[in-house]
């Protein structure tokens, strides 16, 4: 029980932080900067344990169903915002990224979040490593996401001079689109990885290394995309509004790969999501 | 004793009165001297002063005894510094007295007063009329404290509100787009073509923000081999301006041709010979150097003067919105210097002395009644009496000498240190605070 009060009170730190980016962004205040980065901070550290406690008290990796799952991807991205955010250029960034984490975790608090003994299709080590790497590949592709559409943001109202949107405070296209590459590319690292354990735990579950499971399939799609967007700026120099484009689609299929999958097909045997 | 200010500023007067006033660094202590001789054989014009002299103003804060006189002298020794006579400077005068003299100095210096609203440079510029008059030993304890007012005022209005955020001239939007485009500028190259005054400002300032490289392409090889001297740059001939293209990030345009001389075809090759790394034109010529086709090309950012000058008035109009929060500082500003200020009156600082005094004086009375217990009318009267009679023979003296002072140069060092004695006031609060400039 412990661990679902610190949910909850991470829940509304993560509530506040998004208020207060938003009311940043909105007022184009400095002073409040002094809150958005404390209160998302205190958000992931009680998050965190939140997150701890319910392992020691399931004792198996918190990742077995959907409150689990979007918990952990909401605390990965702000975790992983945190991280690249020190540098003062990015922070702005923040006012994407909180309402994607609250977002999720309002997902996750409506999903049942009863400990539960671990169903046998999930007792496997091949389960920790499995989804954890999936959730960290769709972290950093959601904030490599948020990037392209703040450089969508930034690029439009460069090219348009006179018109003064709200837009405002958001770093460099360079930045950005640097940023978002970086992202991407340790999101497609670890979507490669989630691909192969996926595959190996299948083999060793099923005796079937690709057994055309529609999250399989997605998550190819997904992978795919992203190995275009390398490829387009490698050898066609798509650079920019083309490439943040690319990842923007990249995310919807992430999208469809972490939640749709599971929507679409409930009796596949991925879904774990919204219980069954 | 009281506080004045004259002057004139780009508000008041014309340019031609302005540079019959303009200082310059060496003429200024001497113009200080001449406000506050410390010898006795000049005349003196104020009991302390500070001359703020920048290109748009010149402006004389003093102390003085009697406002009338003060206001006065202020004039004949501004006529006698620029070598006007009164008939012809007085109506471009401004005067300030008491409160308004800190206001106004608080404005100025958050840079309210300014050409260029909310621009910071005026900042420095008090710092060293402060630091001119501490040299010349013209400031005295008021003026130090009407100066670190004004520049405390202008250090909240610069980091707690906007007026100074965004850049409010052409060459300065130049260079704050760029950042918005570019990472870090030191790995950047900026290409000059043509050679306008105001495409060599922001050239400058591009040269001044960090930017790597610096290549200058002219019709006239000479000039361009001038310009790309004077800015540490490399020339190159007209003849390979498309080829100086491909290496360039940020392009400043502003020849006189009278057609355009950058087309979309150049730029979409110089596009995929730069593999689509981001272009930054700035086009300042009329008529324009660059076909606004160019503008379509993806990565390609063109801005033209007008453009520019819309970006500019964007800002302006935000730093506008801005005012009323600076003015809100400025008045708390004003409120703790007045404060601080009116306990430096002669006069109340008497009556509160005496005050003070009398009132210890009652306190033992009570004391000693108490003690003695039932008296008769007469001895109570002469006890009463003793104690009247004991105090004024204490501060008889005393007063004397500060009434004396009333109108002296020291008058505020005798009040302060009066109340500070007797403890007769709270701390002032402009000693107590920050002094960042002291």
């Amino acid at each position: 029980m412990v661990n679902v009060v610190c949910f909850l009170l991470a829940l509304s730190l993560y509530a506040v932080s998004t208020l207060a980016h938003v009311a940043c962004w909105i007022g184009g205040s400095r002073r409040c900067e002094r809150l958005t980065r404390p209160t998302l901070v205190a958000a992931v550290v009680l998050h965190g344990s939140a997150i701890l406690l319910r392992w020691v008290e399931a004792g198996y990796a918190p990742l077995s169903n959907g409150f689990e799952a979007f918990s952990l991807y909401a605390w990965g991205l702000s975790l992983v915002f945190l991280l690249v955010g020190p540098l003062r250029r990015h922070t702005a960034l923040g006012v994407f990224v909180t309402p994607l984490a609250l977002t999720s975790i309002l997902i996750a608090s409506v999903l049942p979040k009863r400990v539960e003994p671990l169903v046998p299709a999930l007792q496997s080590y091949w389960l920790p490593i499995h989804v954890g790497v999936s959730l960290a590949a769709y972290a950093l592709f959601s904030l490599a996401f948020v990037a392209a559409v703040a450089y969508l943001l930034q690029e439009r109202r460069l090219k348009e001079p006179r018109r003064r949107g709200w837009v405002r405070q958001l770093p460099s296209l360079e930045t950005l689109d640097n940023l978002a590459r970086r992202l991407a590319l340790v999101g497609l690292v670890l979507m490669t990885g989630s691909l192969f354990s996926g595959s190996l735990w299948a083999e060793k579950a099923w005796g079937i290394v690709w057994p055309w499971e529609p999250q399989q399939i997605a998550s190819l799609v997904t992978w795919l995309i992203y190995a275009v967007y390398f490829y387009a700026r490698h050898s066609a120099d798509w650079r920019g509004r083309r490439a943040a484009w690319l990842l923007v689609a990249g995310f919807v299929s992430m999208l469809i790969t972490f939640v749709g999958a599971d929507l679409l097909m409930p009796d596949s045997r991925h879904s774990f999501l919204f219980g069954s | 004793m009281q506080i004045i200010q004259v002057g004139l500023s780009h508000k008041t007067a014309p340019v031609e009165i302005r540079e019959q006033l303009a200082l310059s660094k060496t003429s200024l202590p001497t113009a200080l001297r001449m406000l506050c001789p410390d010898n006795g054989n000049c005349p003196s014009y104020a009991l302390e002063g500070a001359i703020l002299s920048t290109c748009n103003r010149l402006e004389v804060y003093a102390i003085v005894n009697d406002v009338e006189q003060g206001q006065h002298d202020l004039r004949d020794y501004l006529a006698r510094l620029s070598d006007l006579s009164r008939v012809i400077l007085d109506p471009h005068l401004q005067v300030h007295l008491g409160e308004a003299v800190v206001a106004h100095l608080c404005e100025v210096a958050c840079g309210l007063d300014s050409m260029a609203l909310g621009e910071s440079q005026i900042q420095g510029q008090v710092v060293e009329a402060h630091e001119q008059a501490l040299a010349q030993g013209t400031a005295g304890t008021v003026i130090n404290a009407l100066f670190r007012a004004a520049l405390h005022a202008g250090k909240r209005a610069r980091t707690e509100t906007a007026i100074n955020e965004q850049a409010t001239s052409i060459s300065h939007v130049a260079v704050e787009l760029a950042l918005q485009i570019f990472d870090d500028l030191p790995t950047k190259t900026a290409l000059l073509i043509g050679a306008g005054e105001m495409a060599e400002v922001a050239a400058k300032n591009l040269v001044d923000h960090g930017v790597g490289r610096l290549v200058v392409v002219n019709r006239s090889a000479g000039r361009a081999a001038s310009l790309a001297k004077q800015f540490g740059g490399e020339a190159m001939g007209w003849d390979r301006l498309t080829r100086a293209l491909w290496g360039s990030d940020i392009v400043i345009s502003s020849t006189a041709a009278p057609h355009a001389i950058l087309h979309p075809d150049d730029v979409a090759l110089a596009m995929r010979m730069r593999r689509n790394r981001p272009l930054f034109i700035i086009d300042i010529a009329v008529p324009r150097d660059v076909e606004p086709a160019v503008g379509d090309i993806s990565n390609v950012f063109l801005y033209n003067i007008d453009d520019l000058q819309s970006v500019v008035d964007a800002n302006l109009k935000q730093r506008q919105q801005e005012v009323p929060r600076v003015q809100a500082i400025i008045q708390q500003e004003v409120g703790d210097f007045m404060a601080w200020f009116q306990a430096l009156d002669m006069v109340p600082t008497i009556v509160e002395l005496r005050r003070h005094v009398d009132h210890i004086r009652e306190d033992e009375l009570r004391w000693a009644m108490q003690k003695l217990g039932h008296l008769p009318e007469r001895e109570r009267n002469v006890i009463l009496a003793f104690s009247q009679r004991l105090i004024n023979k204490i501060l008889h003296q005393p007063t004397v000498r500060l009434k004396q002072q009333v109108n002296g140069r020291e008058a505020y060092r005798y009040a302060e240190t009066v109340r500070d004695l007797f403890a007769l006031s709270p701390e002032p609060d402009c000693v107590e605070k920050e002094a960042p400039y002291g």
